[in-house]
């Protein structure tokens, strides 16, 4: 468990912490320009509490996943009601900023936006649910941290995501 | 949670994409950078801005704080209680306290209620506060009081030149003679008591708020700048008139004594001066302090032109630094035996006459009293002498004088000095001393000029008085040169003076007076022929 103290340390572990909120920002809220405004907005505030509140944040990584998603879940609260984009336009854009690292990049990303396109239809907090514990490899511990929720919760919203995210995939198929 | 768990082992399997932004990675962490600058700046700001506030307040404060101290230091006990203090004695001055003998240290504060007196010869200089000044003459005494915030300086006879500055008046001052209650603004004046209860006040700058608390006249007078006068017991009415020029001089001379107004009493240091022969007279800075040894206060490293001068022996001059406290003993050196130096009484001493009576003249004067006539130079206007006519001025009591006492009456003038001398028959005059002698310049029977001889505290005066036309106002006074020798008693004072009276081309004419002893006057009939008129 890292702790931060200050405006220093902060910054010290911004190097490490930035890949982690990037992607989660990106793959939660498909979009760039969201992404980095949501990016930008989380390590500010985050920050800017430290400085100004000078307290310890014993959990930083909990804390840091906290700020970012309730600025994801802002942004896709907001989104929903006013989306425009279809899901393709959205993937085209995230495109370009795919890490190039494995020869079946296009066969892993379809599997992660066929998965993602089911995701899209469930409420946004369960959404994030599932990008952090099957994406981020929170565990159930973690994540009732981040969400300030009981482990057990965490746990029962997970089976009852997956079954509604099921029955999504499943209606998905038959349409196709 | 089983139905679950092919979508959970398949979700597992997803690998999710990995997305990378190096250059939105680097500008974020810039502008993470710059948000940490301006927190740290508007916190050093804010530091900066606190110190200045807290230093600003520090500043403010301390000037609070000084000016406080400033204010307790300086103005404050001014305000409660004016500081008199001791700056300068000559000569004898002595002070009394609740009837007991009190001594008078240089620099201390003198207690209300005390009484000094500053007898033959003798001046003392009293500093208030910082820069104001009473400097008391010879034969002078004042009380120093306070009752209900009110300082009061009671002279009952003397003197007394008082310099107040303006900024030095946060206290209520008044002067308090026989006859008059004197209120003191800021001002420069003198004022005078004489034996027959005589005040004179001389006013150089300021105004003088005069009441008159005695006899008939109980009136209140402003006295305006530049202007003098002159109360009696039985004053009826008071004229003003134009400052003399004696009394603008003394008065400039009191005003401008830097040299008395030492900045702090702390760092002060106190010179002495003690001259050999003791009744030797005292210049400090061209002004006469009086005869004996002086005691001043002044700053340190402060530079003072003295001068010690008696008759019969060597002009002392000298510049003196003063470092520390320290005594300088000025021994003057006699000059050859058949100078003037054996006179059996001191004579009085005036910077213009001492120079005048000095070498080759006073030696003629001397060897030709024995003769008819008095020539000191060949630039001498001789004035014939005169049988003395001897009459009583007050008319009191008539009582013959032996003739032969009073052989002859000089009068003499060169360019700088008139010179007035009595021979008596007899050689040792010892026994005369006692009797006062009044030598009357007139014209046209109005005395003008009254030369005043008398013998006062064992020692032998003199005073030039000069009376207006009418008799009534006397104009000025003036303290001049004496001596005695075998038969006769000299005395000369300033010709720049007595010209001021004199009208070049009149005719003036003299007599002589005298008093005896306890009161008992004496005169002889006015042989008219025998008088001779002066020709000016």
């Amino acid at each position: 468990m890292i702790s931060v103290k200050n405006e220093n340390e902060f910054i010290a572990l911004y190097d490490d912490y930035f890949p982690k909120i990037y992607n989660f920002i990106m793959r939660t809220v498909s979009s760039p320009e969201a992404a980095e405004d949501l990016i930008s907005d989380t390590f500010i505030n985050a920050l800017k509490y430290i400085k100004t509140k000078n307290v310890e944040i014993k959990n930083f990584s909990a804390w840091i996943y906290k700020i970012a998603t309730n600025e994801v879940l802002k942004y896709l609260n907001s989104k929903r009601k006013k989306s425009t984009l279809s899901m393709d336009d959205e993937a085209a854009k995230l495109d370009k900023y795919l890490v190039d690292e494995r020869s079946d990049k296009t066969e892993e990303f379809t599997k992660y936006w066929t998965v993602k396109q089911a995701l899209e239809k469930l409420k946004p907090e369960e959404a994030v649910i599932v990008e952090m514990h099957f994406f981020e490899d929170k565990k159930y511990e973690e994540m009732a941290e981040i969400l300030k929720l009981k482990e057990t919760t965490i746990r029962t919203r997970v089976h009852r995501i997956l079954k509604k995210l099921e029955k999504i995939i499943a209606l998905d198929n038959r349409i196709k | 949670m089983k139905e679950n768990q092919e979508l959970y082992n398949y979700l597992k399997t997803v690998h999710a994409p990995q997305f990378k932004d190096d250059s939105f990675k680097k500008r974020l962490k810039n502008e993470l950078y710059n948000i940490m600058d301006k927190t740290e700046k508007a916190k050093a700001e804010g530091k900066a801005a606190l110190w200045k506030w807290r230093l600003t307040f520090a500043l403010a404060g301390s000037v609070l704080v000084c000016a406080v101290i400033l204010c307790l230091i300086f103005i404050a006990p001014e305000l409660v209680h004016p500081s008199f203090m001791i700056s300068s004695i000559c000569g004898e001055v002595t002070a009394i306290y609740n009837d007991d003998q009190a001594a008078l240290i240089l620099g201390e504060p003198i207690a209300w209620g005390t009484t000094i007196t500053a007898g033959e010869g003798a001046s003392c200089d009293v500093r208030i506060n910082r820069s104001s000044l009473l400097r008391i003459y010879e034969r002078s005494i004042i009380t120093l009081d306070e009752k209900e915030n009110m300082i009061t300086i009671q002279l009952a006879q003397g003197t007394l030149v008082a310099h107040i500055e303006k900024s030095e008046r946060p206290f209520d001052l008044q002067l308090i003679t026989d006859n008059c209650i004197i209120g003191i603004q800021s001002t420069t004046f003198m004022v005078k008591v004489e034996q027959d209860k005589v005040t004179q006040i001389a006013l150089l700058e300021g105004l003088l708020s005069i009441k008159t608390d005695s006899g008939i006249a109980d009136k209140e007078y402003i006295l305006q700048s530049d202007q003098e006068l002159e109360l009696t017991l039985d004053s009826m009415e008071i004229s003003t008139a134009p400052l003399s020029a004696e009394h603008r001089d003394a008065l400039l001379l009191v005003k401008n004594s830097n040299f008395i107004f030492f900045t702090d009493v702390e760092k002060s240091v106190t010179c002495t001066i003690q001259p050999m022969p003791e009744d030797a007279a005292v210049y400090v800075n061209g002004q006469k302090m009086g005869r004996g040894k002086l005691s001043l206060l002044t700053d340190k490293a402060q530079e003072i032109k003295l001068k010690v001068v008696r008759q019969g022996y060597d002009l002392h001059e000298s510049i003196i630094k003063i470092e520390e406290d320290k005594t300088f003993n000025i021994m003057l050196k006699k000059k050859n035996a058949s100078e003037p130096s054996e006179m059996q009484t001191p004579r009085k001493q005036d910077e213009e006459i001492i120079e005048e009576h000095t070498g080759e003249s006073n030696k003629k004067v001397i060897s030709q009293l024995k003769g008819t006539k008095i020539t000191i130079d060949g630039s001498i206007n001789d004035w014939q002498p005169l049988t003395p006519v001897i009459t009583d001025p007050r008319d009191d009591i008539k009582i013959d004088i032996p003739e032969a006492d009073i052989t002859r009456v000089f009068l003499a003038k060169n360019s700088d000095t008139l010179y007035a001398c009595i021979a008596f028959a007899r050689v040792n005059i010892s026994d005369l001393l006692s009797i006062e002698y009044r030598i009357l310049i007139m014209e046209q029977n109005n005395p003008i000029l009254t030369i005043v001889i008398l013998y006062e505290a064992k020692q032998l005066k003199t005073m030039l008085v000069v009376k207006s036309k009418d008799e009534i106002e006397t104009v000025t006074s003036l303290i001049g040169d004496v001596a005695s020798g075998d038969g006769f008693i000299e005395v000369a004072f300033p010709l720049r003076i007595i010209n001021k009276y004199l009208s070049e081309g009149s005719l003036y004419s003299c007599k002589i007076t005298s008093r005896m002893p306890k009161n008992q006057f004496i005169t002889t009939a006015v042989d008219e022929a025998m008088l001779e008129e002066l020709s000016y």
